[in-house]
């Protein structure tokens, strides 16, 4: 079977960064709707429950990755191609995620940003937030659905993601692309 | 091939400078705005946005600090923390030459792995309930271990080829 090679002899680790990181991004997807759901339908707690095995599972994509890429090809690389790899699985994760996020609120469930936006006045006033509190803590967070809310939303996750990966992807190089005497 | 190995083997210089300062950037921010900001809007602040894409943040499962939930849970707030504890740890390792098994940090990733998730899943099944300290607990167990086995170093032998007699 051929393989693709890299201009420095390696095979081509695209296969394994975007399986990833398609991997990644419904994990979380699917977590993160499972739980907004359970949160405008009131059942904050079953929702809260939900949403605390989403923790660092963005993190995967620089795991899975580099494990793939390293046991898939038996290949030994330093930890800087591990960052790369999980960068750029943590860019796919991204990317993909967003994508899903929109098709979901603009194309099956275009009520669902509204709901949200409910249950978050309907939480804020719980808290005794009076309405110019409100009206200021929403505008930390831009409108979900507009262009400025998903162009802040991607720039905010570009960061956070890839530095959760690249530490992620340094970790699993250090374990999976490692030699055996 | 000797420095391709002593970059497997160890962290070099350029990387645990950079995971210095990243970590410790990231330890700073996971304590949230109550340090700075003294609003009830301090929740709405961008630590909240940053982390959003990696915890839950579930006010009842996170600590507050001057005032301002955290950034993070618990959990979240165990592992960011004693990472970065754990790199600068790495630096006055190297300084006074010891080194680390990397077999042995292996075991012992694996081992905070397991203890995390059996902690998540015992709970969730009532079990048992965790509480903030026993989650920040956990997590630190899990970001030192994740921290220090960067800087082990040594090779895992392989298991031995069972033999049969013919």
């Amino acid at each position: 079977m051929s393989t693709e090679t890299t201009y420095h002899g390696m095979p081509s680790y695209w296969n394994s960064v975007i399986t990833a990181g398609l991997i990644t991004a419904i994990v979380y997807s699917v977590i993160g709707l499972a739980s907004a759901y359970l949160t405008i339908n009131g059942s904050t707690g079953a929702g809260q429950g939900l949403g605390i095995t989403a923790c660092l599972v963005s993190s995967i994509a620089g795991v899975i990755s580099n494990r793939m890429y390293a046991k898939g090809f038996n290949l030994m690389y330093p930890i800087g191609k591990g960052a790369l790899l999980g960068f750029l699985a943590g860019l796919v994760t991204l990317l993909v995620g967003t994508a899903i996020s929109l098709f979901w609120t603009q194309i099956i469930d275009t009520g669902m940003n509204d709901a949200l936006m409910e249950a978050q006045i309907l939480t804020m006033e719980a808290q005794g937030l009076t309405q110019d509190q409100i009206e200021q803590a929403l505008a930390f967070s831009p409108d979900p659905g507009s262009l400025n809310g998903i162009l802040i939303q991607f720039g905010i996750g570009f960061v956070s993601l890839s530095i959760i990966n690249v530490i992620s992807g340094i970790i699993s190089a250090k374990i999976f692309a490692k030699e055996e005497e | 091939m000797a420095e391709f190995y002593n970059s497997i083997g160890s962290l070099d210089r350029k990387w645990h400078v950079g995971l210095m300062i990243v970590s410790s950037l990231l330890a700073i921010s996971v304590l949230g705005p109550g340090w700075y900001s003294e609003d009830v809007l301090a929740p709405y602040h961008w630590h909240y946005s940053f982390f959003s894409w990696l915890c839950h943040q579930d006010p009842t499962r996170s600590f507050d600090f001057m005032g301002a939930q955290m950034a993070v849970c618990s959990r979240c707030l165990g592992i960011y923390s004693s990472f970065s504890v754990g790199i600068y740890f790495l630096w006055f390792i190297k300084i006074v030459g010891y080194q680390l098994s990397y077999p042995f940090m292996r075991k012992v990733l694996l081992a905070s792995i397991v203890m995390n998730g059996l902690d998540i899943l015992s709970n969730a099944l009532n079990i048992w309930t965790n509480t903030l300290y026993s989650r920040l607990l956990m997590g630190i167990l899990f970001g030192l271990a994740a921290a220090l086995i960067l800087g082990s170093v040594g090779t895992i032998k392989p298991k031995p080829t069972k033999f049969h007699s013919v």
